[in-house]
Formats: C-alpha cells, structure tokens, sequence
C-alpha cells in the first residue's frame, strides 16, 4: 500500500459524493416513478373530464387540444354569447338582437363560386323526460350572408343572424316565463304574477298559438300592460351548406357536426357564451333532464337526494353504531360473543341479494320503497359497528370508572363521557359511511321506483338508456364528473381519516 | 364496578341494532331459505317442494357460468390486487418530500363510486376509444421505444463497467447511471429521428372490441371473458391503492432492526423481501385477501351498469343471476334466484372458513 | 281583513263539499306505463280525450309511470296485487304475463277488426287476445341521401330486391373508398330476422323448435353476412358507435336498418344530415319482404275491480280520435288500418316519410311479431352470437350456424 493519507482522503470524499449523487438519482427516479403512476390512476379520470367538454366525446382519434378548452374559441363563444343576449357566461338569444358569425370558404377556380347557403334549424335535444316544446330561433330570426372579402381562391362572408323584437312599445323589459294560456297568452313574472300578454303586432299574433307554457320570454312593461317582446331562446342552430367543390376552411366557431363530406356544417348554437360552450354537457345535464311536471331538474334532484340519504345514513351510523360498538366494547353481558360472531360478522360476509326478495316485499308492503325505506334498510351498518368496537376498545377504562364514582348510569357515562372522547374516530365513521352511502347502487337500483327519488348512481345509470341504450357519453362524462366531486371534496379535506381508518382496521383485523 | 343492571343497559344500547339486522337480515335471510325450497314464482301461494330448486339451479348452465366466472373473477382480481398493492408498498415505503399528495392522487380510483368509474372504463374500452387509441399509439412509435429502451441498455452496461473498473461498487440498477443513460438514450433517438433515420410506423388503428363474446379458454373449456378482463383490470385499478395503503402501515410496523440483521447476512433486496417483509406482514396480508374474496364474490355493480352492452354469458356473477332471476318479466323463478343466493352465501362462508382453518394469521 | 277571511272559510267549504261529493261515486282507473317522454304524452291523452269523454261516468285516471326497467316493475307490482287496471304490454314479454294469469282475455270486451292484422297477433295467445296495440314499429331502410349522391348511385326505393339493394350498397363502397362504407349490420337478430321470414323461414315449427340449418334461414343469414364483404358493410362498433343510428349519424355509412325511433335520434344527433326511408328490400325468389313488428299494447289487469270502466277507458285510449291525434304530433305509429290515408303520411319531412314507411311495413310481406317463444329473450342469443362471429370474420358461416343450432337445441331441450 502506498496511498498516501491525502490520497485516502481524496478517495473517501470521492466515494460520498459518488454516492450523494447515486442518493440524489435514485429520488429522481423515484418521484419519476411515482408521477408515472399518478398519471396512471388518474389518467382515466382526467381524459374523461376532458371529453365531457367535447361536442362528440366518441371522437377518433381522441383530441387532447379542444377548442372548447382553447382561450381563442372560449373568448369567440363569450363574446357571441355578449351579442346574442348580452351575457358571455350564458349565452342565448334575446329579442332585438343581431349576432354575426364568420365563415371562409375556398371556391377553387373549376367549383362554383356562389356564397354559401345558411340557415337556421331547429334543434331541441330531448333527454330523460319530454320537455315542452320550446320556441325555435328559426322562426323568428332571419339569416342574411354578405361577402366581406377574398384572399386568392378564400372568400370571407359575414354571417348575420337578426332577431327583431315583436313589439314596438318601449318600457321596462322583464324577463318571464309563460304561464299556461286561456284565451289570453300569460306569464308569470320573476315575482310569481301571472299576467295576461299583450300581443299589439301582427308577428306577434301570428305566434299565439305555438308559444307553449314554461317558454322563457322577454315582455316589455309600457303603462299597466304587459307587450311580448319574444321568447328568449337557449340556443342558436345554424347551418351552413357549401357546393360541391367548395370547402368551409374556417368559422367563428368550429362546427359540432358535419355532414355531406365536410360540405355541410352544423353549428348547434352561435351563441353558447362560455357556459353554453365549454360547460354545455354540465349545463345539459341539469337542464335536459327538467320534469314537466314539477319543471325541476331531475338530476338537481338526484343530488339533494343522494346528499339527504348520505346525512341521514351519517346521522343514524353515529349515533346507533357506537352505541352498539360500545356495548359490545366495553360491557359484559351474556350474549355477547354470539351477538359479535353472528351480527357483525356473519352479516359482512353474506351477499346482500340474499335479502333481496324478503326485503324489497316488506318494504313495498309498508309502503316504503323510496328513501326512507332504503335508510331502514342500511340503518345500523355491522361495519360501522365494528369500526366504533374496536376504537372503545383502545380507550382507557378509568374514565368510566371516575364517571361511575359520581354515580352516572350508562347512558349518562356514553354520551357524557365517551362520545365526546370518540371525535376521530367519530369522523372515520362519517366518512366511510358518507362514502358508502354517497356510492351505494344496489339497493338504491332495487328500492327506489320514481326518477325522482332516484340517486345520483342510479340515475347516471340511466343515462345510459337514452336512445335504447346507445348512451349520450357527453351526458354520462359531465354526469359521472359532478357526481364525483362532492367525494373527492370530502376526501381532500378529511384524507388524514381516510388513510388512517384504513390501516387501522386492517391491522387490527 | 359497572356490573349491575348492565345487561339491560347493553341490551338497551344494541336494541337499533338487533332490531334492524333482525329484521332486514336474519328474517330475510329465513324467508330466503323457505323460498328457496318451494315453487314461489311471486304470483302464487308457496308450497314447498324440498331441494328441487337447488336441483334446478345447479343444472342451470346460466347458473354454472355466472358460478364459474364469479369464481374465476374472484381468485384472479384477489390475487393480483393483492401482489400489485404489495409491490407497490414496497417500492413506495420510502420517507420523501411530497408523499402526502402522490397518495391522494392514487386514492381517486378507490373513492369514487363502481358506477362512475364502469361508465368511465365502458367509454375508455369502446371499440374506437381511448384504450384502443393508445394501443395504436404504441405501436406507430414503437420504432422509438424500442431505440429508446437499446440505446438505454447499452450505456448502462457500459458505464457500469467502467465505474467498476475504476473500483466503485456500481450495480446494475445504479440510479445515477441511469439518469445519464436515459439522457444519452434521448439524445441518440432524437438525432435519429431528426436525421431520419427513424421514424414512426404506419400501423391500421388497433381495432379490438372489448365488450363481445370472446373468451380466454383452456382445453377447450371457456374460462374467462374478455368483457371479464376489462372488470378484473378495472376493479384491480380501484382497489390496489386502498389495499397499498393497509400494506404500507403494515410496512411502517416492522422493526428496522429486522433489516438491519438481514444487510449483515448479505441479503439481497429480494431476499430481503421474501424473508423478512412477507412473513412480517401476513397479519395484514390475510386480512386483505378475506376482505378482497369476499368484496370480489359479490360482484353486482359493474355488470349491471354495463348491462347489455356486453353478452350477458360473459359478465353474468352470482349476485347478478340472482337479480334478474328475482326481477323478470312476469313469472320468475324467484325460488331459483333464492337457492342461488343461499349458494353464494355457502360458498363465501367455505372460503372464509378454509382461508381461517389452513392458513395462519400470525406473523412469524 | 274579516273580509278575506269570511272568503277563504267559504272557500274551503265549497273544495270539501265538492271534495265530499265526488268521493261518493268516484271510480278511479290507474294506468301504468313507461316513464321518460310517456307521461307527458298520455297525461295530454288524459287531459285531451279521455277526461272530456267520462266525465259524466264518474271515472277519474291517472298515469302512473314505472321507471327503470319496465317489465320488472309491473311484474312486482302484479305480484303484490296493486299493479293498475289498465297498463302497457311489450309484445315481446307477452308470454310471461300470460303465464301469471294476470291479463284479462279482451274478446268479446274491445273489437279489434279495425287494427292492423299482424299487431293483432303479436298479443293474440291461443285464440285469446290479451291486448291491443297502442303504438308500433317496423324495420326500414334508413338512408344518407348525400352519399348516394355523392357516390352517383340511385337511392335504394321499394321496388329493391336483395341482389338489386347489395349492388347499390356495393357501388357505393366502389365509389367512396376506404373511409365510407354501405350499409351498417347490427349483429342482432332483430336486424336480420326479417330477410329470413322474406325467404320463407318460419321461427317455430309446428312442434315449437326452431331451425336454423332451413335453407330459407341458411340463404338469409349469408345474405346478410355477405353484406360484410369487402368491408361494405360494417357493424356499428367499427365506427365506435353502439348501433345503426349512430352508425348513420356518423355520415360514414350509407344505410341502417332501423325504425322509427332513430328519427328523434338523428335529430338531436346529426340535424344536418339529409336521410330518406325506403321499405326493406324483397327476396329475390319469394319475391316478397319481410318485417318485425315491435309493438306494445294496452292490456288490462284481470284482478281489477272496475271491470266495465276499464274497458271504457282502454277502448278511449286506441279510439281513432286519439290515435289520429298521436300521429299528428309526430308521437308514434298507431295501429288502426284506417290511419294509411292521413295526411300526416303526406307531409315531405324525412321523419313524417319514415313514419310512412314504417307503417307499410306492417302490411307489406310476411310480418311477423317480435317474439321469442317461450324461453325469452334468451332464444335469440345463439342467432346474435353466431351473426357476431361472421361478421366479425371469427368463423364461417357454416360453423357458426351449426353450433347456433346446437345451442339453441340445448336451450329448448331446457
């Protein structure tokens, strides 16, 4: 050996930097690793939070970029939005309003040369429920083309889409719905008034007859009466034909359908404003599926309703779970090992369609098949029961013992003394059970008959059964997005209790 | 102390319980039993007919094929959300910066409800969808991956040589290596693609239909369906970061001095994970498989969101036969669907039980 | 103050009294049916028709609908003996509602002369009727008028006969290319059926089995699947769609085999696309078509306690009045012979010219009801599977029909 001690030295601070840097790398490589699976189980997620933005979201290939994600087009569909009824958030169309849209169309020098052919068409997606048929802009407004200038073989024209208001009076407008007629048009106004519709022009009177009862329309308020200004339309379909030949090389907006080898484009509103274009499945999913009858969403109603069953399944979990856990915790009593073994248990582990034909004619004989009857039937969760036995085990016995020195009875020394001592685990129970409840579809699917009643899952379902069974994925996506992110609020929030719970039990069981 | 009047007091705090389980489980599951041996069709009056339904059912080739996919379905999901949500605890048992949000992000698939994520999966797996989309995707740039993953290779062995030329205790998998031999593997493919070299494949889009009636089968005897695959990643997908997580508390438990002892032996990191990590967490290991039989047994909701899109013989289960044996157009075997839903529950309770009789649950 | 009072107090008086009074004789009538656009529709039956015409019998309805799976609903409701009087049929399910004794035998209650014969044999059982038709449907050519035109190929029309409609389809492809195809094949036995009813194939034979090694079903089936040749035809999830429809709405496919229902579709899905409707093409040997009619009736419930106002309402319901409103609004197809010369069925819109045809096809050819037999919907899976298998290019023709007839041998032997 002839190192030297510097040498040593020099070889030793070599070999920690060497291995910082190996430390260093392998972090690297771990977080690179780490983010590789991120993207892996939320990928599906993502792509489909994507797609519920898109027109078509079966598009092939699938399309990362969309316009209704691309500030260009989301600032066009704000300010159409703006010129059709004044707002860029919601769009639509408003009486005494113009919009223009602009379309380029190559006419190479052997095709025709002619402008291209526009119009308006009517378009009412229908969805879960009929709704009533609502006035169409086709029938009101008028569409004109004008030729603004050409660049080589590309014309640019202006389309301009002019809907005139149906009266001449001047006065406040109101915004109203129609109420159902008499020989009289009525509406209801923001204050819940019904009052009769003055129709003072020929345009006007000419429509009395096709206005139906829930139509959303602009009145204007001249003296004590009440003048139809027009309906206010959520939509503005346009189409645009070229000839053969020809080729539409751009637009204001990009078409949601094209037909007729790319010859024909559909536009299913120039106005959409930014909620009408890139929220419009999210809108859809509200709006389409409005009951005739009681003109409320019917998947608002889902939501309220799976909140309800959700507050009412935490309620009882809280209060009837840890009171059986702590029985079966903390007091002796003969019974006990058999009432663990066989309710806890045993009742875990059999499927619940053993229940299913006893259950679902007791309820319906009680008359119960709605969300009352689906609480009773999960009332006291066995896994909830478990959960709160196996945290009052883990508590320390000499708080009862002093309670029962000041001479408390049991209910008193439980919710005195030990509830309050149970708040994380009292959360645990919350969550898990919100979760459950918030995700439950088997009984839901079996006892809940109206759509009304419906839960969020079970009507999402639904979906899916629109047009026999082909599914309108747009409405699935946004739907399956909304419904999931009241969870994963509640996960973000609370995720210490998640993981915790989790472990615990699987630990200890 | 708290002895005397306590059973009342016990009984009085259990009565919501009992009340409810011993109606809509113990009273139901009786009612079950009795329909199970009759002629209950739901429009007449039952009469009993002793274990003819059971007859009936077993003969049921319906019957035998949502028995033999619910139990094909649960080993193959059980067996491999258990493995993966292992692996992955172990590769993530690391104390680093940031862990706390990677967890949240892998938790999404298992918070969010079965019938979001079937809808989501059901679109992914169209014909032309995402799936399929990707697919294509890797094949058209295969020509890269594959330079990528060359060029990678052979500048980590060269660089591992030299360093152990040079004396440095270099392995194989050395991390920091491998950061230059990626980056060198970059350079090389991008000056290859820019030169032309390569360039992509042009591939017809991969054109699979998931959801149809195809079946992996051995000798001859159908064994698992395609339709079933795509539920079995899905449900692999939501479940391995719950069941990670228990692994990684469990991980958390072990004594690092157990470690330490097997580094003295010379233990390499797989037989460190063989000897020491696996047996020290059979406690979790064996709970994770009781509750992962059990949840995989019942299997309802994929198959009835997905519904028929699919052909029913490729998705029907157990707890799905007896749904829509329960549920029909007029008449139903209602006393058939009962007998099924009483052999679903034996034969959980069978495998419960074997699982407790012949497998320990102790750490050793 | 007293004033509003004293009115409210007489108010309420006059809503008991009134309330009181009709509670006396009042019969009610309940109708169960689909939910979705259903209640809406016969609510407005209701309010139109069926109020005006019993008032004075003292008889209220009401429309209860039954989400979610319909025939599951009513079977549970009839179970527990609060199902309605009168409610919706699928022709279909008939069988196992038959089976519960629950439906009330309609002859000698309703005439059933004046609609159409086929839709009256889709709910006729042993000489018993159990219902009438409320509304149907039929199999049509649906087609995309821009890609014959653009392909420069005659619009397929009545007169087409199997060998004259696959040139069409043939030429088309020919014309367009790889990206546009002729026709969409749905392999569903409920779009192919029917070429083998044209051929003379019979689903039952006199003792109930069924065969599909018959000539007639045999030359059907690979007219069918030979439609796929040379990637003429494609099934919907080529184009990533579930179905014919949306195969159409894609402006891929030149041609679907569909029904009326795909007219609401293609609105909401493809406004821009121009279609026409023709009848299904006729065999080139029988010389005669042959359709699937999908219908569904109403029936009334044999344990009802309102027999004769039941009755009154049913024979309301399929009155010519009300079925004359129905397809006026464009609502459905009902099933009364006299309704061919409507002037609904002159209109130039693609859907009013759809629902035309799907009328026609009712009365053009051997139709036969949409049925299974008694084994359910489980009888045409073997047709389904094997129609997958060749389509798909898995197997021949041959093997795929021969093991389809295995299966469903199996399946009846049950």
């Amino acid at each position: 050996m002839t190192t030297t001690l510097a040498e040593v030295r020099k070889n030793a601070a070599d070999l920690d930097r060497w291995l910082a840097r190996r430390r260093w790398a392998r972090a690297g490589w771990l977080y690179a690793f780490m983010l590789v699976m991120s993207i892996f189980f939320l990928g599906p997620f993502l792509m489909g939070l994507l797609s519920s933005m898109k027109d078509n979201p079966n598009e092939y290939p699938p399309r990362l970029i969309i316009p209704q994600l691309t500030p260009q087009y989301i600032g066009r569909a704000y300010n159409l939005g703006v010129q059709g009824a004044g707002s860029g958030w919601n769009g639509g169309l408003e009486p005494g309003r113009t919009v223009t849209f602009d379309v380029s169309v190559r006419s190479p020098a052997d095709a025709p040369q002619g402008p291209p052919t526009t119009a308006l068409f009517p378009y009412q997606p229908t969805s879960l429920v009929a709704i009533a048929r609502q006035a169409q802009a086709t029938e009101y407004a008028t569409v004109r083309t004008v030729e603004t200038g050409q660049v080589g073989e590309v014309r640019s024209y202006r389309i301009t889409v002019d809907y005139p208001a149906l009266t001449a009076q001047q006065g406040e407008v109101i915004a109203a719905r129609l109420a159902t007629p008499d020989e009289n048009v009525n509406a209801k106004l923001p204050g819940g008034q019904i009052v009769a519709v003055t129709l003072d022009t020929p345009a006007a009177q000419d429509k009395q007859y096709s206005l139906n009862a829930t139509q959303a329309v602009e009145l204007v308020k001249a003296g004590d009466k009440y003048y139809l200004r027009g309906p206010v339309f959520e939509r503005t379909p346009l189409q645009i034909d070229v000839q053969r030949g020809q080729s539409i090389t751009a637009s204001t907006l990009p078409p949601s359908d094209r037909q007729n080898f790319g010859r024909s484009f559909a536009y299913r509103n120039i106005t959409p404003g930014v909620l009408g274009y890139t929220f419009n499945n999210y809108r859809r999913a509200f709006s389409e599926t409005t009951s005739p009858q009681t003109g409320r969403s019917l998947f608002f109603s889902w939501v309220l309703n799976t909140f309800l069953y959700a507050f009412l399944r935490v309620s009882a979990a809280i209060v009837f779970c840890s009171l059986a856990g702590y029985a079966l915790a903390r007091m002796d009593f003969p019974g006990k090992n058999l009432i663990f073994i066989v309710g806890v248990l045993f009742v875990q582990m059999v499927p619940d369609q053993v229940n299913l034909v006893s259950n679902y004619v007791l309820l319906q004989d009680l008359g119960l098949l709605n969300i009352w009857g689906l609480w009773f039937n999960g009332l006291v969760a066995a896994g909830g029961v478990f959960l709160m036995k196996q945290f009052f085990e883990g508590m320390p016995k000499e708080l009862e013992e002093s309670a029962a020195i000041d001479g408390a009875g049991p209910l008193m020394t439980f919710f005195r003394v030990m509830l309050p001592q149970a708040g994380p685990a009292l959360i645990a129970l919350a969550i898990t059970q919100f979760q459950g409840a918030w995700n439950d579809f088997f009984w839901p699917l079996v006892i809940l008959r109206q759509n009304t009643d419906y839960l969020l899952t079970v009507g999402l379902v639904n979906f899916r059964q629109l047009y026999g069974g082909q599914g309108d994925y747009g409405l699935i996506l946004a739907g399956a997005v909304l419904s999931a992110i009241p969870v994963i609020v509640i996960f973000v929030i609370f995720q210490r209790y998640f993981v915790d719970t989790g472990s615990d039990s699987a630990v200890k069981g | 102390m708290l002895k005397k009047g306590q059973t009342s007091a016990a009984y009085l705090f259990l009565a919501p319980f009992l009340i409810t389980i011993g109606i809509f489980f113990f009273y139901a599951f009786a009612r079950a039993i009795y329909y199970s041996l009759t002629d209950f069709n739901l429009f007449n009056t039952p009469k009993l007919i002793g274990i003819k339904p059971y007859v009936d059912v077993l003969s049921d080739p319906s019957f035998r094929r949502a028995l033999s996919n619910s139990l094909v379905f649960a080993v193959i999901t059980t067996t491999l959300q258990t493995i993966g949500a292992l692996l992955m605890a172990v590769a993530l048992n690391n104390k680093i910066r940031g862990m706390a949000f990677f967890r949240s992000a892998w938790y999404m698939p298992s918070i969010t409800s079965s019938v979001v994520i079937t809808l989501i999966f059901l679109w992914l797996f169209q014909r032309r969808g995402v799936a399929n989309y990707a697919i294509t995707q890797w094949q058209t740039y295969l020509p890269y991956t594959l330079t990528l993953l060359g060029v990678l290779i052979a500048a980590q062995v060269a660089q591992v040589l030299w360093e152990r030329a040079r004396g440095l205790p270099a392995g194989w998998f050395d991390p920091a290596l491998a950061v230059i031999s990626l980056l060198i593997a970059l350079a090389v493919t991008a000056t290859l693609s820019w030169t032309g070299v390569l360039s992509v494949r042009d591939v017809a889009p991969y054109d699979f239909q998931y959801f149809s009636d195809r079946w992996i089968s051995i000798g001859g005897a159908r064994l698992l369906s395609i339709p079933m695959l795509v539920i079995i990643i899905q449900n692999t997908f939501t479940t391995i970061p719950t069941l990670m997580l228990f692994f990684l508390a469990g991980l958390q438990n072990i004594p690092g001095a157990l470690y330490e002892a097997a580094d003295i032996d010379g233990a390499t990191p797989m037989q460190k994970l063989m000897n020491v990590t696996v047996p020290m967490l059979r406690p979790v290991t064996f709970y994770v498989i009781t509750v992962g039989l059990i949840g995989t047994m019942k299997m309802f909701d994929q198959v009835a969101v997905i519904g028929s899109a699919a052909p029913q013989d490729t998705l029907i289960t157990l707890a799905y036969y007896v749904y829509i044996n329960t549920f029909k157009a007029g008449a139903a075997p209602v006393n058939l669907a009962a007998a099924a839903a009483i052999v679903l529950a034996a034969i959980i309770l069978v495998m419960v039980f074997l699982q407790r009789r012949f497998i320990s649950s102790e750490a050793v | 103050m007293k004033k509003v009072l004293k009115k409210a107090l007489f108010v309420s008086l006059a809503v008991l009294v009134a309330a009181a009074g009709s509670a006396s004789a009042q019969t009610t009538i309940k109708i169960n049916g689909y939910g979705g656009q259903d209640p809406a529709i016969v609510g407005d039956l209701i309010n139109r028709f069926v109020k005006p015409a019993l008032a004075k019998d003292k008889i209220t309805v009401v429309y209860q609908p039954l989400q979610g799976d319909y025939n599951q609903q009513l079977t549970t409701l009839l179970a527990a003996g609060n199902a309605g009087d009168v409610f919706y049929v699928p022709g279909e399910t008939l069988d196992g509602y038959v089976a519960t004794g629950k439906l009330l035998a309609l002859n000698g209650v309703v005439n059933t002369t004046p609609f159409i014969k086929s839709l009256n044999d889709a709910f006729t059982r042993n000489g018993k009727t159990y219902a009438i038709s409320k509304d149907f449907n039929t199999l049509t050519l649906i087609y995309n008028k821009d890609i014959f035109d653009e392909a420069k190929v005659a619009y397929p029309n009545d007169n087409d006969t199997w060998t004259s409609f696959q040139n069409k389809l043939a030429a088309v492809k020919k014309a367009l290319g790889n990206d546009y195809y002729g026709a969409c094949l749905a392999p569903d036995y409920a779009r192919m059926g029917q070429f083998a009813f044209a051929a003379g194939w019979q689903p039952f034979d006199s003792k109930g089995k069924t065969n599909l090694l018959d000539p007639a079903f045999v030359s059907a089936f690979n007219y069918f699947t030979g439609l796929s040749k040379d990637k003429v035809g494609v099934q919907p999830s080529e184009v990533s769609q579930d179905w014919s429809g949306g195969c159409l709405a894609s402006g891929k496919v030149a041609v679907a085999i569909e029904g009326n229902w795909i007219v609401g579709f293609l609105k909401d899905n493809a406004p821009n696309l121009k279609y026409g409707t023709a009848l299904i093409p006729k065999n080139d040997k029988t010389g005669k078509r042959g359709n699937f009619v999908f219908t569904v009736g109403w029936a009334i419930n044999a344990g009802t306690k309102n027999k004769a106002a039941a009755a009154k309402v049913l024979n309301i319901l399929t009155s010519p009045n009300v079925q004359q409103y129905v397809l006026e609004q464009g609502l459905a197809i009902p099933s009364r012979t006299s309704l061919q010369n409507n002037a609904y069925f002159k209109k130039a819109t693609p859907g009013a010219e759809n629902s035309k045809v799907v009328f026609q096809g009712a009365s053009s050819g051997t139709v036969r009801p949409y049925y299974f037999g008694n084994k359910g919907p489980d009888w045409a899976k073997p047709i389904s599977t094997a129609l997958a298998a060749v389509l798909s290019g898995q197997k021949s023709s041959a093997d795929a029909l021969k093991q389809a007839q295995q299966e469903m041998d199996t399946l009846q032997n049950r």
